[in-house]
């Protein structure tokens, strides 16, 4: 407590508080020594750890509050830093559009455009794919009537090719038939004959027997 | 111990003067805000140097940073976001880097005469120069489209909100500047403390959280912006 007392009285006597600072630096090193004989006493020498921690603190707290008072021309201290300060800002936003907000932000708009005109494009696509599908059906329909139209041949070709081969097979059959039954009348007609001749053999060997008789 | 308490000592308010014709300005923050130029001029460069239709590499991580700002101005601005990509953007850019750059890189280990490097974002001066230019960017985009009627939104809906109306113009740009000013500070301030107390493993939840309030706030100060742009854009 001594230390405090003894800045408190610093700054009662208007003595520059820097002194004050320079004392709290050498005092912060206190807590070394009694740490050192820490075991033998435990009671009195924790109260000499504390002590000097608390007045760190306190004297920390005391030497701060004077500053913020209003220490003479210190932290409201307005002078030139500000105008340059100003224009350094301005100066940095100068560049920074230059170099930065311009060609990135230029960078993104022309993405942005492209990408919607991308999109736009595909949007008009709907009607090319519409073509596209008419095309195809056209295709597909073509093909189908050429298959049907061959289909329609072949099957006429061969319907003509089985009546061709029917109607052949038919004379021949009727041919052979005719040839047939031309074959039985000429031998109806020899057998006839024959049977004529030799009934009329006959006859004439009957009536000859008879005759004879 | 001794080195990490060095490391982790307490500054707040202590600043690297320069003077330049008589006039002052904080170094510690200036450098910082080189730096971060140069990281966001460097990613700018790299990711862009070679575009293509269909983005490959660095590419991919600027355009989605790009939609990712269009967005926000899209949401907030609505369809004159085009024009003011590029303010909210570099809004976000530079507040993000900034804010991250303090977190992230170990400033301490560079020793400066006075005061400490730290994000640019959590100089008073820094805020309230994007903050004004907000301000400036919101009337100009009104005065751009409707010209003097603009002035007309003070008496609406009705004459008697004439003095909340003109009090906006000034709130705005103060909770702007202070927000973000706050936030950071207090953000480096709690990890600084809490450093300077335990050096190890406790602080690196806050140190997380600080990395996500740090992000929170540039998508906060980007948002409202578009905001005030879409504001002072839309009819009434």
């Amino acid at each position: 407590m001594t230390t405090i007392s003894a800045i408190r009285c610093r700054f009662d006597t208007g003595t520059k508080f820097i002194a004050a600072r320079r004392n709290v630096r050498a005092r912060a090193t206190i807590p070394k020594t009694p740490r050192a004989a820490f075991s033998s006493n435990n009671k009195s020498e924790l109260s000499k750890v504390v002590k000097p921690t608390v007045a760190t603190i306190l004297t920390n707290a005391v030497i701060v509050l004077p500053s913020l008072a209003g220490e003479p021309g210190k932290i409201f201290d307005f002078n030139l830093t500000l105008p340059i300060i100003a224009s350094e800002f301005l100066l940095l936003m100068v560049i920074l559009d230059k170099t930065v907000f311009g060609p990135v932000g230029k960078a993104l708009d022309d993405r942005d455009a492209l990408i919607r005109s991308q999109l736009a494009a595909v949007g008009d696509n709907s009607t090319e794919v519409a073509n596209l599908i008419a095309e195809k059906e056209q295709v597909i329909s073509n093909a189908r009537a050429e298959v049907a139209k061959e289909v329609a041949s072949t099957k006429a070709k061969i319907d003509a090719d089985i009546a061709e081969a029917q109607a052949k097979a038919k004379a021949d059959v009727d041919k052979q038939i005719a040839a047939a039954l031309a074959k039985l009348e000429a031998a109806k007609a020899e057998s006839a004959a024959q049977v004529e001749t030799k009934a009329k053999e006959l006859s004439d060997q009957i009536i000859k027997k008879v005759v004879e008789v | 111990m001794n080195l990490l308490y060095d490391i982790s000592a307490v500054e707040i308010g202590q600043h690297f003067y320069w003077t330049l014709g008589g006039f002052q300005m904080h170094g510690q923050v200036l450098i910082n805000s080189w730096i971060v130029l140069g990281l966001v001029i460097a990613f700018a460069l790299v990711t862009t140097s070679d575009l293509k239709p269909v983005p490959e590499g660095g590419q991919n991580l600027a355009e989605f940073v790009v939609e990712y700002i269009r967005d926000i101005a899209k949401t907030q601005i609505g369809e004159d976001y085009k024009t003011w990509t590029p303010f909210i953007g570099t809004l976000f850019l530079f507040i993000f880097v900034s804010n991250w750059s303090g977190a992230l890189i170990p400033w301490k280990v560079i020793e400066l005469p006075n005061g400490e490097l730290g994000a640019p974002t959590n100089d008073i001066n820094t805020t309230v120069a994007l903050a004004l230019l907000t301000s400036v960017a919101y009337f100009y985009a009104g005065l751009k489209k409707k010209g003097l009627e603009y002035f007309g939104k003070y008496v609406e809906p009705t004459p008697i909100l004439l003095p909340i109306n003109v009090l906006e113009d000034f709130t705005k740009p103060l909770s702007l500047s202070f927000r973000l000013f706050g936030n950071i500070l207090a953000d480096e301030l709690v990890v600084a403390v809490l450093v300077s107390l335990v050096p190890l493993v406790i602080p690196i939840p806050l140190i997380f959280l600080g990395l996500f309030t740090s992000a929170i706030q540039a998508l906060i100060f980007a948002t409202l912006a578009g905001a005030y742009i879409g504001e002072a854009l839309e009819g009434h």
